[in-house]
């Protein structure tokens, strides 16, 4: 048991494991473990608090915990963000840890920030002007951007307290500076309308406050669950705990001695370098662990879905397909030391369990956690659930309906927690490096069509991932085939850029009725309303079933052609042939295919318009057949695709009010038409070729 | 301090004054005051604007940054020997508790007369 000093940090010379697992913060010349989570210091500089400020501070048990999970979320490098009540410390103990280690801090508080200038930066009056050939303004940065600015040796942290009080132009800001320093990328200064701050997240730490909607704070408002996922999220007290409230006056009326004894559990003892995940999957049980982690994540959701656990939390959030697994890979990096279960679940607490509050909820899902076992000697493994009798007949016999409740809930645990036993496949790609940005020349291709067409108007490989929670592989895309013209003339004509993939890496095909099934609960979570409106006509149809979006970079229009409706459908082909000839290649020579598709059509006009007076049927199978409509109509799972991963990516919707005829058929013959993308979800129709609608016209769609 | 109305508001400013407080105009004189150790007080009306609100939530934190219209700027408070004392009528602070931003929330001793 280690002794905790309650007021200050331990000094050595020596840094080794066991002197950290004895210290509960040990510092020594360059860095400072808490409770065994070493950190390297800074240099300190100008925005660095004053060590002294801090020596009345108290390092109770709680504030040990909290200072921990900071240090952990430091050192893995990910954005953290704190929900908890005013009176626990949140701010002062990230500013005592910073002065211990010789970091600056740079603070807004976003409670009435309303301009996204307050945070970045802004031009402000020249005071150092003096003549008239001396510029008026200059720029003068706001905290966030001098937090990220990277200083030789200076290690910096923003802070942003009262995170949920932001205005959503902020916080759409802070995920793009999130989403840089992600990648170590480069923040560009739209405020200043040129210059690119090189960012990295080693060096800059971001760490976000917040209080808990409702409970005593009715004006604040959750966050989009959504908004949650690219930070760590860690649920904390709304009021210091009674015994650390206790201790604390204890302490104050020097009634208790300064020292008090911790247990080995509390401390997490972290690498001084990070393992490579080639060395990882050489550890004798990781695969193994790694099918029973997916089984965990999967029911963890499922405990949440269901309003299993964190039911009273008036803040949201979500187990992300996406992040958890990235952050859990990270975690066991930095902090496998030799007991592989120990470290998954050290992980497994750390990012799942921390999220909530109620300790019953936190005990269901430990019960989950404990499965996470490899090679478990069958004597130590636990009978709990299986004693509490969570059996058909122990539910019939519950004397009242929280009982019921509960026994339900304990034998639904039970059941994942065998299913977690039971597996042991390896899923592919979970070794595989973690993309930290795309390198070579496709990662310059889209970086030079966002500058063209606008970032929220590219669709790469990133935002295809985050939209339908797949991985792709980068050898498997191609580079973009569209020319600095092309992309220009595109964003002339109002057309967003897409990488269409037709499956993931695990080989999940994106059907429309994939599409559909994977991203339908995420959508409601998020407060999108529906993905498909009625399915029930067409649920067997091979558009809906089979067919994939084609592996493609394609250039779509976010409306219909203009002169597009109120047209049959040999009208729209003819409408979108002078589209192509007049907007889309004008000036230019067309491309051989378009050239032979006009001639096609050309050739087969007249006796499609014979065939829609005498059979509708013949006249929509050569319709659909003609290369034309292949080359410039999107088919149905397209549309939904595209439309998908556009308000994923930018919370904007397209055609929310209009339709267009794709150059789909159903079983029957009839083409097939989407659109209306409300929150009802997408309408699906198909009709005879000859009808035309004041709402049903085409957008142009360009696939290489 | 919060004061029962204006006049006895009136009446504590007067007092503190005589413990050797200097009344601040301004953001700008708070943050100088936290700088340099002094003993300041401020009278709240019936809002708190962003600045102030900015400056008061770090003040127990034991720094307190806040931008100067050029640059960001920082300040180390020394509670030994600076104080910062924030006056409101209770009316007053009725009606600040009752918009977005809470001072109940953020002060540290509270005293009512």
């Amino acid at each position: 048991m280690a002794k905790i000093i309650m007021t200050e940090a331990i000094k050595t010379e020596k840094n080794g494991s066991g002197e950290r697992a004895k210290s509960p913060i040990l510092e020594t010349d360059h860095s400072i473990a808490y409770l065994g989570v070493e950190l390297s210091k800074g240099k300190g500089g100008d925005f660095c608090p004053k060590r002294e400020n801090y020596q009345h501070y108290h390092n109770d048990e709680f504030s040990l915990a909290l200072q921990k999970k900071i240090a952990t979320s430091f050192k893995l490098d990910q954005p953290i963000l704190i929900e908890g009540g005013t009176s626990i410390g949140k701010t002062t103990t990230v500013r005592k840890m910073c002065a211990e280690l010789g970091y600056e801090v740079f603070y807004k508080n976003l409670n009435g920030a309303t301009d996204v200038e307050d945070l970045m930066g802004r031009y402000v009056p020249n005071p150092d002007r003096k003549t008239a050939n001396d510029p008026e303004y200059k720029w003068a940065d706001g905290p966030v951007t001098q937090g990220l600015r990277q200083e030789d040796g200076k290690i910096k942290v923003i802070i942003l307290d009262e995170y949920n009080s932001a205005n959503p132009n902020i916080i759409i800001r802070l995920h793009e500076v999130l989403d840089e320093l992600e990648k170590n990328g480069e923040v560009v200064l739209a405020e200043d309308a040129s210059e690119r701050v090189k960012v990295g997240k080693a060096r800059t730490k971001i760490i976000s406050l917040t209080n808990p909607p409702g409970k005593g704070y009715l004006d604040r408002q959750p966050l989009d669950p959504a908004q949650l996922r690219r930070w760590n999220y860690q649920k904390e007290v709304t009021e210091l705990p009674r015994d650390t409230f206790s201790g604390s006056v204890d302490l104050m009326f020097h009634l208790k001695p300064e020292t008090k004894e911790l247990a080995a559990e509390n401390f997490l003892l972290s690498n001084d370098i990070e393992i490579p995940i080639g060395e990882l999957r050489e550890i004798p049980g990781m695969k193994e662990l790694v099918e029973k982690y997916k089984e965990f994540h999967h029911a963890a959701k499922e405990l949440l879905k269901n309003k299993k656990i964190a039911e009273d939390q008036p803040q949201a959030f979500m187990y992300d397909d996406r992040m958890e697994p990235q952050r859990v890979l990270k975690f066991i990096q930095n902090f496998y030391r030799g007991d592989i279960n120990e470290v998954w679940k050290e992980a497994l607490r750390y990012f799942y369990v921390n999220k909530l509050e109620d300790d019953t909820d936190k005990q269901k899902l430990l019960e989950l956690i404990n499965a996470i076992e490899y090679a478990q000697p069958a004597e130590s493994r636990r009978k709990g659930l299986e004693r509490e009798g969570a059996s058909a007949e122990a539910i019939a016999k519950a004397e009242t309906p929280e009982e019921k409740e509960r026994l339900r809930t304990l034998a639904e645990i039970e059941k994942v927690r065998k299913r977690i036993e039971e597996s042991g496949k390896v899923p592919d790609g979970f070794f595989e490096e973690k993309r930290e940005g795309l390198s070579g020349a496709l990662a310059e291709q889209i970086k030079n069509a966002k500058e063209i067409l606008g970032k929220k108007d590219v669709l790469g490989i990133e935002e295809i991932e985050n939209t339908f929670g797949i991985k792709v592989r980068a050898e498997d895309v191609p580079n973009i085939p569209f020319s600095k013209e092309e992309l220009e003339k595109a964003k002339e004509l109002g057309q967003f850029l897409i990488l269409r993939v037709g499956e993931g890496s695990d080989g999940k095909k994106l059907t429309m009725e994939n599409m559909h099934g994977i991203l339908s609960d995420e959508f409601k979570k998020e407060g999108l309303g529906k993905i498909l409106y009625e399915i029930s006509w067409y649920k067997d149809e091979d558009f809906f079933k089979k067919e994939t979006p084609k592996l493609s970079w394609s250039l779509v229009s976010k409306e219909v052609v203009p002169d597009s409706t109120n047209k049959n459908y040999l009208q729209q082909t003819e409408r979108m042939i002078d589209y192509v000839q007049d907007s889309v290649f004008k000036g230019k020579t067309m491309p051989k295919e378009y050239q032979d598709a006009l001639r096609e059509f050309a050739e087969k006009k007249s006796t499609i318009q014979k065939m829609m007076s005498d059979d509708w049927q013949k006249a929509a199978e050569m319709l659909a057949e003609l290369s034309i409509n292949k080359l410039t109509r999107q088919s149905p799972s397209e549309f939904i695709y595209d439309m998908i991963a556009y308000l994923k990516s930018n919370k904007e919707r397209l055609m929310e009010k209009m339709y267009t005829w794709t150059s789909r058929r159903d079983s029957g013959g009839k083409l097939v038409d989407v659109g209306k993308f409300d929150s009802d979800g997408v309408r699906v129709a198909s009709r005879t070729p000859g009808p035309s609608h004041d709402i049903l016209g085409v957008p142009f769609s360009r696939s290489l | 301090m919060i004061a029962r109305n204006s006049a006895e508001l009136a009446m504590v400013e007067q007092e503190i004054v005589n413990f050797g407080f200097k009344k601040a105009q301004g953001v700008r004189e708070i943050f100088n005051s936290i700088k340099n150790a002094g003993k300041t007080y401020f009278t709240l009306t019936d809002a708190i604007g962003n600045n102030i609100y900015n400056i008061l939530a770090q003040y127990p934190t034991g720094q307190v940054t806040a931008y100067d219209g050029q640059k960001n700027i920082v300040a180390n408070p020394d509670y030994q020997k600076g104080s910062l004392l924030i006056l409101v009528s209770k009316e007053n602070l009725e009606k600040i508790e009752q918009g977005e931003k809470s001072l109940l929330k953020l002060a540290g001793l509270t005293w009512q007369k």
